[in-house]
């Protein structure tokens, strides 16, 4: 895990809940597909907004993928993004219907609504975690799901963010499916003062 | 256009080059306004996300760029400072504004597009191409050695502008 791949590290609360979400998401997205799934935590940093796009667009140029973004409300607000690169959103789908790999071949309102309950699934279980573990009282609204280039889909998910704050703190994890080679993303941006809020929450819990 | 001259510009931010660079962008609800002087083969790029600076940030503005009623002018500044050209010399192009997360409470793309349109005819800048509104992103190249922008709308083919 890398923590400050570009720009600088998050506070240690915010790193542990971080961790603690990542590992509570593997958990139910493997439940939920009934195939092992293992989330890894790539990269958490504070970078600026305008940098973090061209990045992510530069490594990933032109990828067509379905996006499904969740507003979570509350004491420490953020934004969260799930998406899949097209092929991924395909076996997913299959996984979630539970019926044989390779069945899906067209972005119809299966897909849409399968990707729309893996993100719905997943914010609920980042939610949990802040819930749970750190008495922080936070609540997911209903997922917006796109079908659209990588780099729409990013531009939507930071705008709020993005018109309160030129720094923006990102979590990006990648998605290990067991015998597919599956490649999905989660993102966490918290809104500007979450990470505060989460310090406050954690200090009173130790 | 040689794609190897790209130079990404992200959300919120001005890029300014000369040719061969080929400038790129993908938009959802923010637009791009694309500046050029076809008599030096130099210009920029205005990535904005919101209409107007003072609605959100009240007197401070900490980012031109974001806006654009600060950043379409800060554009200009920087390609007359740098290149030593004159406001004349420039057209424009704009692309984005679309609805791709279909909201209906506020329609952010149909006010950027507006608030572009409004600055441009304020700055006395022709408005020589433009796809902007729908549901689907946009994709942009502008190439610089040319003056034109090769614009795709997500899952349709690519437009000359």
């Amino acid at each position: 895990m890398d923590m400050s791949a570009d720009g600088s590290r998050p506070n240690k609360a915010v790193e542990l809940i971080i961790q603690l979400s990542v590992d509570r998401v593997s958990q139910l997205l493997s439940k939920f597909i009934k195939v092992g799934a293992q989330i890894s935590l790539e990269k958490a940093y504070v970078t600026d907004l305008s940098e973090a796009t061209a990045r992510v667009n530069a490594e990933d140029v032109q990828s067509e993928v379905i996006g499904s973004i969740v507003d979570v409300t509350g004491d420490a607000p953020f934004k969260f993004l799930f998406y899949a690169d097209a092929p991924a959103c395909l076996t997913l789908t299959d996984l979630v219907l539970q019926r044989k790999v390779g069945t899906s071949t067209d972005f119809d309102i299966y897909v849409q609504s399968a990707m729309q309950e893996i993100g719905n699934i997943l914010a609920s279980g980042v939610c949990s975690v802040f819930a749970a573990d750190f008495n922080i009282r936070i609540k997911p609204t209903p997922p917006k799901v796109a079908h659209d280039f990588l780099g729409t889909i990013l531009q939507e998910f930071v705008m709020e963010t993005a018109a309160e704050s030129d720094q923006v703190l990102i979590v990006e994890s990648r998605f290990h499916i067991v015998r597919y080679n599956l490649r999905c993303n989660m993102f966490i941006l918290p809104s500007p003062g979450t990470e505060g809020v989460i310090n406050k929450f954690f200090l009173d819990q130790i | 256009m040689n794609i190897e001259n790209r130079v990404l510009v992200g959300v919120g931010d001005i890029k300014i080059d000369k040719a061969p660079a080929v400038l790129s962008t993908f938009l959802g609800s923010c637009i791009a306004v694309c500046l050029y002087s076809p008599s030096r083969k130099v210009g920029g790029i205005v990535h904005f996300l919101l209409p107007k600076a003072r609605e959100m940030q009240g007197e401070k503005i900490p980012r031109k760029e974001k806006y654009a009623d600060t950043g379409i002018p800060e554009l200009l500044r920087r390609l007359k400072n740098v290149f030593n050209i004159e406001k004349d010399d420039f057209v424009a192009k704009m692309f984005g504004g679309a609805n791709v997360l279909k909201m209906v409470n506020r329609r952010v793309g149909e006010e950027n597009t507006a608030a572009a349109r409004a600055i441009l005819r304020e700055l006395k800048i022709a408005v020589v191409g433009a796809s902007t509104g729908g549901e689907r992103g946009y994709k942009i190249d502008f190439d610089l050695a040319t003056g034109k922008v090769f614009c795709q709308v997500f899952n349709e083919e690519v437009k000359e502008y």
